[in-house]
């Protein structure tokens, strides 16, 4: 029963009240967030609705790292999906746009645990921003500046490294 | 000596999930992220930083290895491709790196040199032409190159067999981009034989028609040069001919024996890298000019002979008008 409510509770939601759900971190940091917002997370949906009292466990996700996913969630659920054509909505879009730009402005580190969390907790907006981020930092880059920026070592034997560099000759360098 | 530290690194990625079972923050580097994200990421890169990355370490060459990802980059780079049956190349990874680059300056040895036998006897071309980024044209087209008919004239490949064709909207030549990949299905080897942008743009009066050209030039000095071109109508958008033919310094067709010979040449020499369209585009003026050049000398010199003809046929009317007039 508890799960039918709180389904109507998703769709009904928008009025002066919200519905909200508390989740709790790897290191038993407590985050109240609006159900909305929460629930662009598909694993944090899948809880609600299968109900449970005392705060939603998320073991794979650290404080530092989920304030800033549920950042991305507030903003992101307070925009209304179906965007009608008029100049607010795409005042809003730009606004959001930047926003998403600002928030991945981190350090590799952090941008990696954003991936893991957001791939664990199945926000796809999430996860498709991350993953430009760090698709766009590898582009137009060679190996050597590659490895210098994730910080990788080079682990191939000489002879790898020839018959790699003779079959992609000019297509990178 | 290279086997001991990558039985320590074994070792170490052994640790691994230990580590990170016991603090969350130790798998936070790029290659910790499970293989299907990194797929996610690889999906948004283009070929040449995905070649990049599956150089830089071990790790990233198998994930950079996924022949879908090889696959769909290269379809949506040629999207002729399609038609290509997958038996005819090894691979797209390897057809990316054969055909993305443009073949360098100097990979053409004297075409004389190459025993006939290695020539190709089929030669597939896949043929795009965009404007402004809209692709307008998609062609394969397939080449008996075995035959005396191919063999003896001219080297000319055609993607366009009918009368041509009309885009939806006019045509700036300048903004067309044209790809003709040629391949060689027994040895699945290719090469780029356009310079993807045009390297000269000239209208033809008495037509009315423009021709935009795509020629890679190579060997040095005179050398030949891959001519593609496309001739259109740009105030109709009319698309007539979408060709490729193999000029030498001269000006003058290869013949298709010699074409093939320099195309399998190209196929097996080195690859530029960036900046390539760049210097196709100088390359082709100087050969332009050098032509001209050439040109010029000649025509001096013919007309030094044209000098010294007539002067002795003068001599020789000066000569016999003394004779008749001194018997």
């Amino acid at each position: 029963m508890a799960a039918a409510d709180s389904c109507d509770g998703i769709s009904t939601s928008g009025g002066g009240w919200e519905k909200t759900v508390t989740l709790v971190s790897s290191d038993d940091a407590r985050f109240e967030v609006r159900e909305a917002a929460a629930s662009l997370s598909q694993t944090v949906r899948r809880m609600i609705r299968a109900g449970g009292d005392g705060g939603i466990p998320l073991p794979k996700v650290d404080a530092r790292t989920l304030s800033t996913v549920l950042e991305y969630c507030n903003k992101h659920a307070a925009v209304p999906a179906p965007a009608p054509e008029s100049s607010s909505a795409e005042a809003a879009a730009v606004d959001l746009e930047w926003f998403d730009k600002e928030l991945m402005h981190v350090d590799l580190a952090t941008l990696c645990s954003l991936i893991r969390a957001a791939d664990y907790l199945e926000v796809a907006g999430l996860l498709d921003l991350t993953c430009k981020t760090v698709a766009d930092m590898i582009k137009s880059k060679t190996a050597e500046e590659i490895r210098q920026m994730f910080g990788i070592q080079n682990d191939f034997t000489p002879e790898e490294e020839e018959q790699l560099s003779r079959e992609n000759a000019g297509v990178f360098e | 000596m290279a086997t001991a530290p990558r039985a320590t690194a074994i070792a170490d990625d052994r640790c691994c999930p230990a580590a990170f079972a016991a603090d969350g923050d130790a798998a936070t580097a790029i290659e910790d992220l499970p293989a299907d994200v990194m797929a996610l990421v690889l999906r948004r890169l283009d070929g040449a930083s995905l070649a990049a990355l599956g150089c830089s370490c071990a790790a990233f060459r198998d994930l950079a290895a996924d022949p879908d990802a090889w696959r769909a980059l290269c379809l949506a780079l040629w999207p002729s491709l399609r038609d290509v049956p997958a038996a005819d190349h090894k691979g797209h990874r390897r057809l990316f790196a054969d055909a993305f680059p443009l073949p360098s300056a100097a990979a053409s040895p004297a075409p004389a040199l190459d025993p006939a036998h290695r020539l190709p006897a089929r030669l597939v071309s896949a043929v795009d032409l965009h404007h402004r980024g809209a692709g307008i044209m998609s062609r394969v087209v397939e080449t008996d190159a075995a035959s005396g008919w191919f063999l003896g004239a001219p080297f000319r490949v055609d993607a366009l067999v009918q009368e041509g064709f009309t885009a939806p909207a006019p045509i700036a030549p300048a903004e067309l981009t044209l790809s003709w990949v040629l391949i060689d299905p027994s040895t699945g080897r290719a090469v780029n034989a356009s310079s993807r942008r045009p390297v000269s743009v000239e209208r033809r009066w008495l037509t009315g028609e423009t021709v935009a050209r795509f020629a890679v030039v190579l060997g040095g000095g005179g050398g030949v040069a891959l001519d593609a071109a496309v001739t259109c109508d740009e105030r109709l958008g009319h698309v007539r001919e979408v060709s490729l033919c193999i000029v030498d310094g001269e000006g003058s067709g290869v013949s298709g024996r010699d074409g093939l010979a320099v195309v399998a040449a190209a196929m097996a020499g080195a690859r530029q890298g960036r900046g390539a369209e760049d210097a196709a585009r100088l390359r082709y003026e100087e050969f332009v000019k050098g032509r001209a050049a050439r040109k010029e000398r000649k025509a001096r010199r013919e007309g030094f002979i044209d000098l010294c003809c007539s002067s002795v046929g003068a001599a020789a009317f000066l000569g016999f008008l003394v004779m008749l007039t001194f018997r």
